[in-house]
């Protein structure tokens, strides 16, 4: 993969994208996402090639889904977890060339998947390159996303696949990511930092809509989508923090399996992620009681307030709370589990 | 494959591999029709606790291997591998009650339930 100038770097990208930010809710910003297509330019994002004939082979031993089928031009997200069962990090598998891989994570710490996996890679044909520094990272999320970049790109993308296309002589990588919710149209646009402005007007003039993070967190708070060091991280395992779809129980051994299916089995999973609502918004880290019995913690945290009035947070809630329309005591801010 | 408890010390600049088990490798090849042959121990990476015992009868080692004879046997250990090896003795365990192959890894701080995989 071509290695790009990095000088034009994220920040001064997404001063151009980011939407005027205020504390009510952007209702265009959140159409665009509900129902026609959101642009989101990551600030940071961990975005690592992974080449070698053991690439693929090893990623199937390691993480939670099966790998072994994702064939060149395919992609699939899974989760790399501890040997203690807790997440260490969720990315997108794109196969992209023979032994090739891209690794797209929402983590903005690439460190931390590389050294993991470099750490597990001993005998194997497989190296590690990160190109979270030289490569930036949109994502398209909306019914009209495939629309859009289809129609900006003059190209076909089926869900589940990735594709290369030049845009002004530089390679971009498409990547569709059905995993992120029940009807959740998600892609992943992957380049160099130089095509930047004109990448995104064209997908403006595809009817895209530019969104900002905090249009961005409370969509991704609305559909309860686990976030990086918020819902997920190492402080949960996969189950609790949202990710069961992610997990492949019959694939076999791989670095927590164990723990994480006597986890299941034994239905020992202690909470769960669950969308709070509230009068007043709540800040993340705050202690959830219910008659002052620890009842959880909020993960993630909208200051946005919407339309109707109510925040909306995401929590991991204790398994004996977890009922709808259960009253909880947010630090004195009276929080409804949805 | 299965991990023991070490019984045993071996020195941390080695690998021990028993006469049993020797005997064993010995068998296999011939089973092969191998007549230059060596015992390829590694590590990889994957299973419940991270990381995987590999056995293979190879006709010789590789460039970055560790070389051990022991019973007659050469026993070939990737350098990136022998961290997570060293002091171990490899056994062989039949009968009806038999496991095979058994590591006795002083490295290892635990082990999957099976015992085929351990982290350091």
């Amino acid at each position: 993969m071509p290695q790009p100038d990095a000088s034009a770097r994220h920040c001064e990208n997404h001063e151009q994208l980011q939407a005027p930010i205020s504390t009510n809710a952007d209702q265009s910003q959140l159409d665009a996402l509900e129902n026609g297509c959101g642009i989101y330019l990551w600030d940071s994002a961990t975005i690592v090639q992974h080449s070698g004939p053991d690439a693929l082979d090893l990623l199937h031993r390691l993480t939670t889904k099966g790998l072994l089928s994702v064939g060149e031009g395919q992609s699939r997200r899974t989760a790399l977890t501890s040997d203690r069962g807790r997440v260490v990090d969720v990315f997108l598998v794109a196969n992209i060339a023979e032994n090739q891989l891209l690794l797209v994570s929402d983590s903005p710490n690439s460190e931390r998947v590389v050294s993991a996996i470099d750490y597990y890679t001993i005998i194997e044909d497989a190296e590690l390159t990160d190109l979270s520094e030289s490569h930036t990272r949109i994502s398209l999320i909306g019914p009209n996303a495939r629309r859009t970049v289809e129609s900006a790109l003059n190209t076909a993308l089926e869900p589940n696949t990735v594709v290369q296309i030049d845009f002004e002589d530089a390679p971009v990588y498409v990547i569709s990511d059905t995993s992120r919710g029940p009807g959740i149209e998600w892609i992943d646009v992957i380049y160099g930092t130089a095509v930047f402005s004109r990448l995104v007007s064209a997908f403006e003039n595809a009817g895209g809509i530019a969104v900002d993070t905090h249009n961005f967190e409370l969509f991704r708070i609305c559909n309860a989508i686990p976030g990086s060091d918020r819902e997920y991280g190492e402080h949960a395992n996969p189950i609790e923090a949202g990710l069961l779809h992610l997990i492949d129980w019959d694939k076999g051994c791989y670095v927590g399996q164990e723990v994480i299916a006597r986890l299941d089995a034994y239905d020992k999973v202690q909470r769960n992620v669950k969308v709070l609502k509230s009068a007043a918004p709540l800040e993340e880290g705050t202690k959830l009681t219910s008659d002052s019995k620890p009842a959880g913690v909020v993960t993630s945290a909208s200051q946005l307030k919407p339309q109707n009035g109510e925040y909306l947070s995401l929590a991991l809630v204790r398994k004996a709370f977890l009922g709808s329309a259960t009253v909880l005591d947010a630090d004195g801010t009276t929080a409804t589990v949805s | 494959m299965t991990t023991m408890s070490p019984q045993r010390s071996v020195p941390i600049n080695t690998i021990e591999i028993t006469e049993k088990a020797a005997g064993k490798v010995t068998k296999f090849a011939a089973d092969k029709g191998m007549e230059k042959f060596g015992l390829k121990v590694a590590v990889k990476g994957g299973g419940c606790s991270g990381l995987t015992y590999t056995l293979d009868i190879v006709e010789g080692p590789d460039a970055d291997d560790k070389v051990i004879i022991q019973h007659e046997i050469e026993v070939y250990v990737p350098k990136k591998a022998f961290v997570f090896l060293a002091g171990t003795v490899l056994d062989f365990s039949d009968g009806l009650n038999g496991k095979g192959f058994e590591f006795a890894n002083p490295n290892a701080a635990k082990t999957c339930g099976c015992g085929t995989s351990f982290s350091v």
